[in-house]
């Protein structure tokens, strides 16, 4: 349950920032130089800390009830729109309705969108067609549509937040941190020059840091460029499942091609595409982006892409493991443009 | 909140041995039986566990299987849990049986062995004990159980010639036979009016009433197979040598098992 409502978040935060202020202005004319830089500094870390906490304690933590038995939703969790339209890729190639010939995919069976039931499924037969490079598709927004559904579902169980969604409360908790911040510069420098004191540089300098960082904070612009986001609940449904799934990893050997079974979809979807049996491996290869089958001397240039937020198989001598590729500025992996966004 | 990109590798990584597998089978069940309750109703007779999941400490591959009893196969009905059920196995090892409630003696006589099998080791999670009452018919589970092990026997020899060549494809099959020689084992010894505790146990004995001198070695090679995977280098064919023999031997006594209860 989520600790806090948005309201008493931001007057939590607004308190903070006013005791803060007030605080400092009131020992203003009793400390100078580096002190007063300290204590500012001071100022900066309690407002960011407060900002943090309290966007944690405004995240759902509470999993909804409810049967979670989409692969392809799981999937979305874990890896976003990324591993999602692969994991659904995978399957459809897995139960003979897609053919895989190297990177090109075709559709297999005349009519197969029809004999499938999820709209991403669906989708992502009529894109393939006749024929389509499985990179260009899966790393494009042409798919955006069918993941739109998925997407949809977790947001609606607040499993995932979408960054304008938590903007509004988050910026204006930010703007409170960052207007407690100036009021201290501003009146620092203003009774610093009624005092014939000119040296203002670091003053400002920490200022400019300091509403870099309340701004950056979670619920502040991260969250306009960060992509989607897990909620803690969403954590929470993602521990279960993968705790839930725990023996499937090691029957990975067992599961036999041809879609019968669901497990090479969860398999996917939970543990990444690095867990995918043997059989699926070639097709898995022939997806990577052309930043993967680089010469390993360019290992180092993969940790950026955002493919590996699975940690592929192909990819294991590299850098590039699912949390290496944490900084990338794609919130659903590598469609930067996909699905998610 | 985690951005999506940012799984961590750690949690999600394969090959970790799960906290608690029965654990979650419980969970899995459970939420089967509730599943099962909503959506057919007064058509779900009963819910039952048998084989080894009841007994509990189940190993990673172990199927968990269960009987569906039911008033009817409604379609209409079923179709609102065939998502669960197919979650289930890719959870749990989940292997599903629906069975109707008219169906139980007749599946009684056509499948002796197995249904011997689910008298002795079975949990009622939901409903009636639909096999409390059951009637397994002597000559045809001894009839059952001679064809079981003959026909695992040709299974076994035809693996020895195919596999032997390729030590790990030997071993998957070493494993393989252990599940239909324990509760052929188990349904022997109750034919004969002494049975053992689990199946596993009804081998042991077998193996040591009959007198093979490498049958113990050779079942130890088993559940070797059955937690690895793998074998040392050698020992698989060796091992499926000596549970041929341990088969034969074991169809020689079924063979005297008389049809009739004296």
């Amino acid at each position: 349950m989520s600790g806090l409502s948005q309201r008493a978040a931001t007057a939590v935060t607004a308190v903070v920032a006013l005791a803060g202020t007030a605080t400092i202005l009131a020992v203003e004319s009793l400390v100078s130089g580096p002190p007063f830089l300290a204590i500012y500094a001071a100022l900066i870390a309690v407002l960011c800390g407060v900002l943090r906490v309290v966007a944690r304690q405004t995240d759902p933590a509470e999993v909804p009830p409810g049967q979670w038995t989409d692969p392809y939703l799981l999937a979305y969790l874990s890896g976003g729109p990324d591993l999602a339209l692969r994991t659904v890729a995978l399957s459809l190639v897995d139960r003979g309705l897609l053919h895989a010939n190297g990177p090109a995919l075709s559709v297999a069976v005349p009519g197969a969108a029809a004999l499938v039931q999820r709209p991403v499924e669906q989708r992502l037969l009529q894109v393939v067609g006749a024929g389509a490079d499985a990179r260009s598709i899966l790393q494009s927004g042409t798919l955006h549509d069918g993941c739109e559904d998925i997407q949809r579902q977790l947001r609606q169980a607040r499993l995932i937040e979408i960054g304008p969604a938590r903007l509004g409360s988050g910026l204006l908790r930010s703007g409170i941190a960052a207007t407690a911040l100036l009021m201290v510069a501003v009146a620092r420098i203003v009774l610093a020059a009624s005092r014939g004191q000119h040296k203002i540089g670091y003053l400002i300098a920490l200022t400019l840091l300091g509403l870099v960082l309340v701004f950056s904070s979670k619920g502040g612009w991260s969250s306009l460029v960060s992509g989607p986001s897990r909620t803690r609940a969403g954590e929470t449904l993602l521990a279960d499942m993968r705790q839930l799934f725990g023996t499937l990893p090691l029957r990975a050997g067992q599961i036999q091609p041809g879609g019968g079974t669901s497990e090479l979809s969860f398999l996917v979807a939970l543990y990444g595409l690095a867990a995918a049996p043997a059989f699926a491996s070639s097709t898995l290869q022939s997806w990577m982006p052309p930043a993967h089958v680089a010469p390993a001397g360019m290992a180092g240039a993969e940790s950026s892409s955002s493919w590996d937020t699975s940690g592929s198989s192909s990819s294991s001598s590299s850098s590039c493991s699912s949390s290496s590729c944490s900084s990338s500025s794609c919130g659903g992996g590598g469609g930067c443009g996909g699905c998610g966004s | 909140m985690s951005n999506l990109n940012a799984l961590s590798n750690r949690e999600g990584s394969p090959g970790e041995t799960p906290d608690n597998p029965d654990k979650s089978v419980e969970r899995v069940l459970d939420e089967l039986v509730s599943a099962l309750r909503t959506a057919l109703g007064g058509d779900l007779v009963s819910v039952v566990l048998f084989g080894s999941a009841v007994a509990g400490h189940l190993r990673a591959t172990s199927d968990v299987n269960v009987i569906v009893v039911l008033r009817s196969f409604d379609t209409g009905k079923l179709d609102a849990v065939r998502e669960v059920f197919r979650r289930d196995r890719a959870s749990v090892n989940l292997a599903p049986m629906f069975l109707l409630d008219s169906e139980v003696d007749l599946a009684a006589q056509s499948f002796p062995v197995k249904l011997a099998d689910i008298a002795r080791r079975r949990r009622v999670l939901w409903g009636a004990d639909p096999f409390a009452q059951m009637a397994i018919p002597r000559a045809a589970e001894v009839a059952h159980l001679r064809q079981g092990l003959l026909n695992l026997l040709l299974r076994l020899r035809d693996a020895y010639i195919e596999r032997s060549l390729r030590q790990e494809q030997l071993a998957l099959a070493v494993a393989g036979a252990a599940g239909p020689l324990r509760s052929s084992a188990a349904a022997l010894l109750e034919l004969e009016g002494v049975p053992a505790s689990t199946p596993k146990q009804a081998l042991e004995r077998l193996a040591l009433e009959l007198n093979q001198p490498n049958a113990r070695a050779a079942l130890a090679q088993m559940s070797e197979a059955r937690e690895k995977g793998v074998l040392a280098p050698g020992a698989a064919s060796a091992a499926m040598v000596d549970l041929m023999a341990l088969t034969a031997a074991m169809l020689e006594r079924a063979r005297r098992v008389p049809e009739v209860a004296p």
